[in-house]
């Protein structure tokens, strides 16, 4: 494209970047209002059991409760959508530790605390399972009576014929890999606060979704929707822990409407790391034919993921399989096992993190046993622009640059041979990709032209951190001409804004960017109606750049932008409700990582000395935005590769880490040399040919670190997280 | 939490005063790094709590001619910047620094880095009443054993914390009481008390004494120390195992030494057969690889943590080949 841009493409620092870190941002639990109360839910101590007493008179008689619900108060209410079990939002039966059985606002935390310890409980406890292949044998332990495996059978997809696909291939290889049970966590843990007016429901939620809240809360407490606002403005952090409606909204807005007064339900670290939702544990099969130049002929997947105790709407296992390489004969059958652990749900990337780590590792290993190099592996079979996905194309693919670019940039061609360092200290590189959604589904936007020539873009979509206020303003300023000072963004207040359905999937750009591009348009459109028989031109003649509409050949032939508003006397408004699709073309994110790492053969210390992340983001609107996303999605992914899981007790199913000091999530001094290289495959889909690049950077530092580790030592990892322990046995 | 009355101390006589009144209800906090964890966690719920913070008396470095005299609420951070610990005893820098965050550093005492509890999930766990809360078993030995105890482990297989526990002992330091009884001292390793000798305690320490004075006793300039660490993050991590060694290497031989391991066992873990197959010797790779082998020999690692044993021998390898 010759196109020059005037906003998009340069590195603007963010809108609320100085409020967030001044602390005026204001979050849900920042919102004062007068006679506030405090909520506290009282949950299960046990993985499963039934509650056979309850009694909450002494709680409901300490000075300070206003209010006390239990589950005999909310059998009704459900706790959100989910594809298997709808669980109610408060339970008799408990499914895990954790589990939610009554709820007290008080005047203060430390009250509605002590109240809980005033309700008097009895449970019958039940036989539990923690671990999904456990809990599919017949004599398991039933969490549901129609059994434990969600759906009763598992999702298989079948492309081709793997049989043929193995008949035509000259190797076989299998393999299995397993990861384990993650967690978001989020910077803010989820809040709630619930208001009601005069029938009316206002929730301040720290939401993904706020216009999948309403939607949740208007149904589980049958009202209308433009009866319940939801608004969460800031937000810190969601990783997608905070996509989906959980239950927690409707007893926090149930509470208030008991006490007659707002009430705040606050999470702590714990809940938050318990009681949303964690990253489905998984135990992967892969087994591949492969030619001896390194073409796929097929692939043939089992996945166990371990669902937990409730089923949630959003969220699939991974799609690495599937959609990365052309492989034309494949078979996935994914389990989706229910356990007594916490509910599973999309976590950044979902299951294509975990996918990637076997899929990639698995390709490598290939590559290395046929004598090839896996770069060349990698390019003989990836999916390209164009390519048909079972019905599917791919708008666009700037994976080949990224690999070029990346292996580039990280030298690869100086990589050794697996584990042919001398001494204790060895070096390795290491590389893989990964595919996942550029965006999509619908989203919308309204655009208005002041008369003074500022602008108000009104948007549903929500800035949980990712940029999208300024990113997806710049969008709106590149088509009216006008600096990104001159717009205010109004967001995710389901009263205010129009729709959208959250900030997940990698979607925001792609969707929420180009409902706001086309409004902005259609703004645009009205606005060089007005100008062109004031300037005496045709409509498609006019352009507009700083503030300035001109003719184009003809830049004398001009007039200010507000001149044109005040002299037309109404407001120019462009208003768009789009869809991004699936099919017949979609947009794919894409992304080549390299890893360099050194491995401690003594101590088992692997030290990631530099990761290039070559990512295809379309266009990238917000360069430094986008950089950002990388960074933080390759310590987040170096978290994973080394340190984070949660654990249980195995006799008694009490989690163990439910905290930031022993979940280690990555600090500081984890950090290493990350070098992002944008790819911008223009994808004509998008607004100015963006693409989303939310998730792709998290799902593949674990899979490039393995094959460096295997680089460096000659030795495989197949188990997540890379502890000294695992480490140390596999050298 | 529950709610609790907050009495701040003015000296380590109202100290002992308070908590002698106090009957076993009240708690002392010096930085409350640990203490305050303790009570969110619903393991513990005092009903005073005594504060030492304005105790002026127990915050000092005192440098002598006879060695350092630490008095136990110094923070750790300012124990780290003090001129003659930095001069004399850089393991005490070493040590410190590798201790949590900054700044939990700046809160977190000298005496109470000494006197913290385990951070064994199922002594963390409200949960879990096991042999430390006064229960009948310790839930690590078929649970989720990876960080605990190698050596000397059970009934209960807790391993010490502390980060200046070990270098401290291998500096031969001595730490002083107050009770009611008056004041005692008692060599470091006299303090900590293994678990088959009182389960629920990790040192003598009484419910009415707190812990006053570190006492360390000069250094010989020809004894050189280190500390290592391995933990499983660059920052705000306990130890996986750590090793404090001090040695007296002169033209290549090796006169004294004196090897504590940390995080291995339920109190800082001296290495003494291994300090004998150091003394008298020419210090290479080959020695130190022996001497590692030898300062686990006992090591009876559980289900989950023998790769701690291979992290011991690296860290006392490292030590010492680091001070040849």
């Amino acid at each position: 494209m010759a196109e020059t841009f005037s906003i998009i493409g340069k590195p603007l620092p963010p809108h609320d970047g100085a409020d967030r870190v001044c602390g005026r941002a204001e979050y849900t639990a920042d919102v004062k209002l007068p006679g506030l109360l405090y909520a506290k839910i009282l949950r299960s101590p046990y993985p499963h059991a039934r509650v056979t007493k309850l009694d909450t008179r002494k709680a409901a008689a300490l000075p300070g409760v206003k209010a006390v619900l239990t589950f005999r108060d909310v059998a009704a209410v459900p706790a959100g959508p989910a594809l298997g079990k709808q669980k109610s939002v408060l339970g008799e039966t408990v499914r895990f530790v954790g589990d939610g059985v009554a709820a007290v606002a008080a005047v203060r935390e430390s009250i509605a605390e002590d109240a809980l310890r005033l309700i008097e409980v009895e449970y019958e406890r039940l036989p539990f399972v923690l671990d999904p292949e456990e809990a599919l044998k017949p004599e398991a332990p039933k969490i549901y009576p129609e059994g434990n495996l969600l759906g009763g059978k598992p999702l298989v997809f079948n492309r081709g014929d793997v049989e043929k696909g193995f008949a035509e291939a000259d190797r076989i290889f299998e393999e299995t890999y397993t990861t384990p049970i993650g967690v978001g966590n989020a910077m803010e843990p989820r809040a709630t606060l619930a208001r009601w007016e005069r029938g009316k429901l206002t929730v301040w939620l720290s939401s993904q979704a706020p216009f999948g809240a309403r939607a949740y809360l208007a149904s589980a407490l049958k009202m209308p929707e433009n009866r319940v606002r939801v608004i969460s403005t800031y937000v810190g952090g969601g990783w997608g822990t905070k996509a989906g409606p959980h239950g927690d909204e409707a007893v926090c807005a149930l509470l208030a409407k008991k006490a007659g007064a707002p009430v705040l339900l606050n999470f702590t670290r714990e809940e938050e790391m318990l009681c949303a939702h964690i990253r489905y544990a998984m135990k992967m099969t892969f087994k591949a034919g492969i030619k001896r130049d390194g073409t796929l002929t097929t692939l043939s997947v089992k996945m166990i993921g371990n669902q937990g105790a409730y089923a949630s709407a959003f969220g699939d296992l991974g799609t690495q399989a599937t959609h990365l390489y052309q492989i034309p004969n494949l078979r996935t059958e994914r389990y989706r096992v229910h356990t007594n652990t916490p509910s599973a749900g999309p976590v950044r990337g979902v299951g294509d993190p975990y996918e990637t780590f076997a899929l990639e590792q698995l390709v490598d290993m290939m590559a290395h046993e046929l004598g090839l190099d896996p770069l060349q592996v990698h390019l003989k079979n990836i999916v390209r622009t164009g390519t048909d996905i079972d019905g599917s194309k791919v708008s666009s693919s700037g994976l080949e640059e990224c690999i070029r670019k990346g292996a580039e940039k990280i030298r690869w061609e100086s990589r050794g041979k697996p584990g042919a360092a001398a001494g204790s200290k060895k070096r390795g590189l290491g590389m893989a990709l990964t595919d996942r959604t550029g965006g999509v589904g619908p989203s919308s936007a309204v655009v208005k032209i002041n008369f003074d020539g500022s602008v108000n873009l009104l948007m549903g979509a929500t800035d949980i951190g990712t940029g999208s206020r300024t990113s997806i303003c710049q969008v709106v300023a590149e088509v009216l001409g006008v600096d990104l000072k001159d717009i205010t963004v109004t967001s995710s207040d389901t009263e205010m804004v129009p729709f959208c359905p959250g900030t997940f999937g990698s979607r925001v750009m792609h969707t929420a960017g180009k409902a706001a591009y086309e409004a902005a348009l259609e703004a645009r459109k009205k606005l060089f109606a007005a100008a062109a028989s004031q300037l005496k031109a045709r409509l498609e003649e006019l352009e507009i750049r700083d503030h300035v509409i001109s003719v184009l050949g003809a830049p004398d032939r001009k007039i200010p932008l507000k001149e044109v508003t005040q002299k037309a006397g109404v407001m120019f408004i462009g208003s768009a409700s789009t869809m991004q699709p699936v099919r017949p073309q979609t947009a794919r994110q894409y992304g080549a990582q390299f890893a360099e790492v050194e491995v401690d053969t003594e101590t088992g210390q692997v030290a990631v000395l530099r990761v290039v992340a070559a990512h295809d983001v379309g266009r990238a609107i917000n360069p430094q935005i986008i950089d950002n996303q990388i960074e933080g999605g390759v310590i987040q992914g170096i978290g994973m590769a080394f340190s984070e899981r949660l654990l249980f007790d195995r006799a008694t199913g009490i989690p163990l880490n439910a905290d930031l000091l022993d979940f280690k999530v990555p600090t500081m001094m984890e950090l290493t040399v990350i070098e992002p290289i944008l790819v911008e495959a223009n994808n004509p889909l998008g607004p100015f040919g963006a693409k989303g690049v939310g998730e792709g950077p998290v799902q593949i530092p674990m899979a490039a670190i393995a094959n460096a580790f295997f680089n460096a030592t000659g030795r495989r990892i197949k188990e997540l997280p890379m502890t000294r322990g695992i480490v140390l046995a596999a050298l | 939490m529950k709610s609790f009355a907050y009495v701040p101390a003015t000296s380590t006589k109202s100290a002992v005063a308070l908590l002698g009144r106090a009957r076993g209800k009240a708690r002392v906090m010096a930085g409350g790094t640990d203490l305050l964890g303790e009570m969110k966690d619903n393991l513990i719920s005092p009903e005073q709590i005594v504060g030492l913070k304005p105790a002026a008396d127990l915050n000092y470095v005192k440098a002598e001619a006879s060695g350092l005299r630490i008095g136990a609420l110094t923070p750790l951070s300012e124990l780290a910047e003090h001129k003659v610990v930095r001069e004399r005893y850089p393991i005490l820098v070493q040590a410190v620094e590798q201790i949590a965050t900054p700044q939990l550093r700046n809160m977190g005492t000298v005496g109470g880095n000494l006197c913290q509890r385990p951070r064994c999930w199922y002594y963390r766990g409200a949960s879990f009443p096991c042999l430390k809360k006064g229960g009948e078993i310790c839930y690590a030995v078929n649970g989720e054993n990876l960080y605990n105890a190698i050596l000397e482990g059970g009934p209960c297989y807790i391993v010490h914390p502390s980060d200046l526990a070990s270098p401290l002992q291998a500096l031969g330091a001595k730490v002083k009481m107050a009770g009611p009884k008056g004041e005692r001292t008692v060599p470091l390793e006299k303090f900590f008390v293994l678990p088959r000798v009182n389960a629920k305690k990790e040192n003598i320490l009484g419910q009415e004494e707190i812990l006053t004075e570190i006492q360390v006793p000069a250094v010989p300039a020809t004894m050189r120390g280190t500390y290592v660490k391995f933990k499983e993050r660059g920052s705000w991590d306990f130890g996986l195992v750590s090793a404090a060694a001090l040695l007296d290497i002169r033209d290549g031989i090796c006169r004294e030494a004196r090897i504590v391991l940390g995080a291995v066992a339920p109190v800082p873990y001296r290495a003494a057969r291994a300090e004998e197959v150091l003394k008298g010797k020419r210090v290479d790779e080959r020695l130190a690889a022996q001497v590692a082998e030898v300062a686990v020999m006992a090591a009876r690692p559980m289900s989950q943590n023998a790769y701690k044993v291979r992290l011991a021998q690296a860290a006392v390898k490292r030590t010492v080949l680091s001070l040849a």
